[in-house]
């Protein structure tokens, strides 16, 4: 039986585009298209996966938007279309599958889809570089092997290369993919008054970029 | 008369009541003496004056919580002029048979002095003690009474109104400092506040529009098929979004650097900033120095056309500088002539309109003609409560002085009065100036407790000693006041408890000794009073003190946080200036065209990935969005490459080694046929950088650049 996938977008094109790439694709059913999450939970549950737009314009953050469809019953693969690390790691933090940027190559958005469908997690190289960086992890219970996997991961590796650099198994590679990303949830709230400036400033809407030089 | 803070409201409050209390102790005191030997028989009026400067005082002080603050002044006011009035009409009072001494209340005023402080302030205070001490000096040789116990009397009475004076004026020029620091904060919050919002929506909307715009563009770069009508009109809509926002913000004040910018754009002349801090520009001199700009391009582009035309912003700390030049022909400033309204009126004048605005105009025949306008930005404010530190210790040494000369007079006038008793008022004498030295020499604010119990057994000795050698009488028995003012300096810094249970003490210790010389009820009264009064008052103070120190910090840590906060303000709006500027520049044509609905070549469509690409970049690529990186990046994009460039060294990439970097990354990719990675690494790590091209991973270099490790060296290993 094949999974029902919606979209949660407030641009049509970006679900007609996807509407294009599910229907195209092996296991895989277009359900609804939706411009919110208020939208897309109304109705009883129509759909195994939801494609979630990272940055919605009704001012949701990425980070209630999971859980509520979590709540909803269904699993959720984020798209992005600038990785704004900040918003990365908000959406990390709750219940997500993988963070998918829009402009990556058409086979690899589908095959993404189709792994979260099978409800696999997705690491991406720009979820594990917005990991990677959050100073939240530097405090995290995390083994010097799960670091390493993490940093693989954002230099652009995939689970393949990863598990031949470190010779171990990409079953393994995986593991600690999910062990990383179940701490990273857990790490929650923070408490650290430094750090809870930080993340009121970038929760306000101040998120500032890489600086430039 | 002007509106005043609530601490200066509460100060002068506590002053009142200070003075009704105090007034109430006099009375008492009096009533006492009066008891005991009676009164001379004064005039109705006399007697009327005197209890209704005593009823004023105390009717202010149990009223003055509930008085607004000109009435507050006015009662303090009616109380000193009151006191005033009973010293200037005294000689008339005096009945004709004459009076065997003056009445020891007339040079009592400490609560007269309270009041003053109220109603006009340190010197009115100061006034009052001095025409108080001085009346009863006079008086006394007048009218009787220039005897030791007298000139005791009114010199420590002098002394008491010292203190109020020093120390009330102190705290109040603090509580005055302190809600203009309020007032300071206040609109200082307000600001921040009012900032916070605008940006934050700013920062919402520049979001949403980059967000608008790569959708957009990943859209048109997309072989799905998606209608083209509908793409066009997205394009339209990004594209109007994108023109609203960079108009929008050019009406924003804060904005210097983009309007000079645009006037130099304007008047084709190249634009250059050196900005080493964000100052906060006053909306007045920005628009005077952005006015001034334009009036000097469009005369270097009247009189000097065809010339290069540059315009330089340079802002050093609060100091603001724009240089416009030109290399054209050049003219001499002397023979301007006050007509030529384009320099005169548009450039100097308003320029000189500004706080620290300045226009030089630097030319000469044939050497181009350069025009200078500075201002400085706005100065930061500062929170500043600590009062009139300067005053307060002059004050303070005052008081000193005045202790230790009266303190010695007193002892060589009881010298002489109690015959054979120079030995033990010597010694009082120095164990007292000791005991004060011992507190006064205290390093910390707080006199430790060895300093304290030291300070206390001199005082004892010295109360103990006095009070078994000397005659029971308020005139011999100056000590008690002498150790009372080294109780006063105890509460005063900090060892409230430990002064008030030495007054409660030294009072038990009075007492008991009148009662053993048998000493009259009204003799003990006397001797006790002022003691009481002084500890008393020096609590009170004190209490008044610490409450506005606490303040005083509260203050300090929120005037930081706001500082903070703005400072985290103006770094996030200059970036999003920046982001949002460049936007208008390079993108709209570009959604322009797609919004025309025709057919999307691909070369049109490898054109728009790499424009996504690189506005992503913008996002996220940081130091790598450089050359020679961005054009390998952009020609790899051109090829159908997705290219994905992360700068995670949260800037801590040393300067010497980006370059290298770059061309080492740019390498890689150049060879690119599918995917590439490149990446600089959060600080901490072995390496600095990777790249990743088509499931081959390599690093850069070792991190440390003080290991020697020479420029360039590059330590790459395959991944598979």
């Amino acid at each position: 039986m094949s999974a029902r996938v919606a979209v949660v977008d407030d641009h049509q094109l970006v679900a007609i585009a996807v509407q294009n790439l599910i229907q195209a694709a092996d296991g895989l059913e277009f359900a609804r298209y939706a411009t919110s999450v208020t939208d897309l939970v109304r109705p009883m549950r129509d759909a195994d996966l939801v494609v979630l737009d990272l940055s919605l314009r009704d001012g949701t953050d990425p980070g209630s938007n999971v859980q509520r469809i979590r709540d909803w019953g269904a699993d959720v693969l984020v798209l992005t279309s600038g990785e704004d690390p900040f918003l990365v790691r908000a959406a990390s933090r709750a219940e997500v599958l993988g963070i998918m940027r829009k402009s990556a190559p058409q086979e690899v958005l589908v095959a993404a889809l189709q792994a979260a469908a099978r409800h696999e997690l997705v690491p991406t190289t720009e979820w594990a570089s917005a990991l990677d960086t959050d100073p939240l992890l530097d405090g995290a219970p995390l083994s010097a092997r799960e670091r390493e996997v993490l940093g693989l991961y954002a230099s652009g590796l995939g689970a393949r290369d990863v598990a031949e650099r470190l010779f171990i198994s990409e079953n393994t590679v995986n593991d600690h993919l999910r062990r990383i990303r179940s701490v990273y949830h857990r790490l929650g709230r923070p408490a650290g008054t430094k750090v809870e400036l930080y993340q009121r400033g970038i929760e306000d809407g101040f998120v500032p970029a890489p600086r430039r030089d | 008369m002007h509106g005043i803070g609530a601490g200066e409201r509460s100060a002068r409050r506590i002053f009142l009541i200070d003075a009704a209390i105090l007034v109430t102790i006099v009375v008492l005191v009096h009533l006492a003496f009066v008891a005991k030997d009676g009164q001379p028989p004064y005039p109705a009026w006399a007697v009327w004056l005197n209890w209704s400067a005593a009823a004023i005082t105390v009717l202010g002080g149990v009223t003055a919580r509930w008085l607004p603050d000109a009435a507050v002044r006015v009662m303090a006011g009616l109380a000193t002029l009151a006191y005033g009035l009973t010293l200037v009409t005294f000689p008339i009072a005096v009945p004709p048979e004459g009076i065997d001494r003056i009445p020891w209340v007339l040079s009592a005023s400490g609560p007269a002095a309270a009041a003053a402080l109220v109603a006009g302030g340190r010197r009115l205070a100061w006034a009052t003690v001095i025409a108080g001490v001085a009346a009863g000096l006079g008086f006394r040789a007048a009218y009787g009474g220039l005897d030791l116990t007298g000139v005791v009397n009114d010199l420590q009475a002098l002394l008491t109104g010292a203190v109020i004076c020093v120390l009330g004026g102190h705290i109040l020029s603090v509580a005055r400092g302190l809600d203009a620091a309020a007032a300071t904060m206040t609109a200082e919050v307000e600001r921040d506040s009012a900032a916070r919002g605008r940006l934050a929506a700013r920062t919402r909307a520049a979001a949403l529009v980059h967000d608008e715009v790569l959708a957009t563009l990943n859209l048109a770069a997309s072989t799905l098929p998606i209608p083209r009508e509908l793409l066009a009109e997205q394009a339209r809509q990004a594209s109007s979004m994108v023109s609203e926002l960079v108009g929008e913000q050019s009406h924003e004040p804060a904005l210097l650097r983009m309007a000079l910018a645009d006037e130099a754009r304007r008047h084709g002349a190249a634009f250059q900033a050196r900005v080493d801090s964000t100052p906060e520009v006053a909306a007045v001199s920005q628009d005077a120095l952005i006015g001034a700009a334009r009036q000097a391009l469009r005369n270097s582009r009247l009189h000097a056309p065809g010339s290069t035309l540059a315009v330089r912003l340079q802002v050093a700390g609060a100091a603001i500088t724009v240089e416009i030049a030109d290399d054209g022909p050049g003219f001499d400033p002397a023979a301007i002539g006050d007509d030529r309204l384009g320099i005169r009126q548009s450039i100097r004048a308003r320029m000189e309109r500004v706080p620290g605005g300045r226009a030089e105009i630097d030319s000469a025949p044939g050497r181009g003609t350069t025009v200078r306008l500075s201002c400085a930005a706005e100065p930061e404010r500062e929170l500043d409560s600590s009062g009139d530190r300067d005053s307060l210790r002059h004050g303070l040494t005052a008081i000193t002085v005045v202790y230790v000369l009266v303190q010695t007079a007193f002892a060589v006038m009881v010298s002489v009065a109690v015959p054979g008793s120079w030995p033990i008022n010597a010694a009082l004498l120095t164990t007292a100036l000791v005991a004060a030295e011992v507190l006064r020499r205290s390093p910390t604010r707080v006199p430790s407790p060895r300093r304290t119990g030291a300070a206390i057994a001199l005082a004892f000795g010295g109360l103990i000693a006095g009070v078994l050698s000397l005659p029971f009488s308020y005139g011999a028995m100056w000590f008690v006041v002498a150790f009372a003012f080294v109780f006063l300096a105890l509460a005063l810094r900090h060892r409230v408890r430990a002064a008030l249970i030495c007054g409660a003490a030294t009072v038990t210790l009075l007492i008991g000794a009148g009662i053993v010389v048998g000493a009259a009820p009204g003799e003990i009264v006397q001797v006790t009073s002022r003691l009481v009064v002084l500890i008393a008052l020096g609590s009170a103070l004190f209490v008044v003190v610490e409450r506005m120190q606490r303040r005083i910090e509260v203050l300090h840590r929120e005037t930081v946080a706001a500082a903070e906060r703005q400072s985290w303000t103006r770094a996030a709006r200059s970036e999003l200036t920046e982001r949002v500027a460049d936007l208008g520049r390079t993108v709209v044509p570009l959604l322009e065209r797609i919004a025309d609905g025709r057919e999307i070549t691909v070369g049109e469509r490898r054109e728009y990935a790499a424009w996504e690409g690189e506005l992503r970049d913008g996002l996220r690529a940081g130091a790598l969005a450089r050359e020679p990186l961005v054009s390998v990046v952009a020609a790899a994009r051109d090829r159908g490459v997705d290219v994905v460039l992360l700068d995670d060294s949260t800037g801590s990439l040393p300067e010497h080694l980006a370059d290298d970097i770059l061309v080492w990354m740019a390498e890689s990719i150049a060879d690119a046929r599918d995917r590439a990675v490149g990446r600089l690494l959060p600080p901490g790590r072995e390496t600095c950088a990777s790249v990743t091209v088509d499931g081959r991973h390599v690093e850069f270099g070792l991190s440390a650049p003080d290991t020697g490790v020479a420029q360039g060296a590059v330590s790459s290993f395959h991944g598979e």
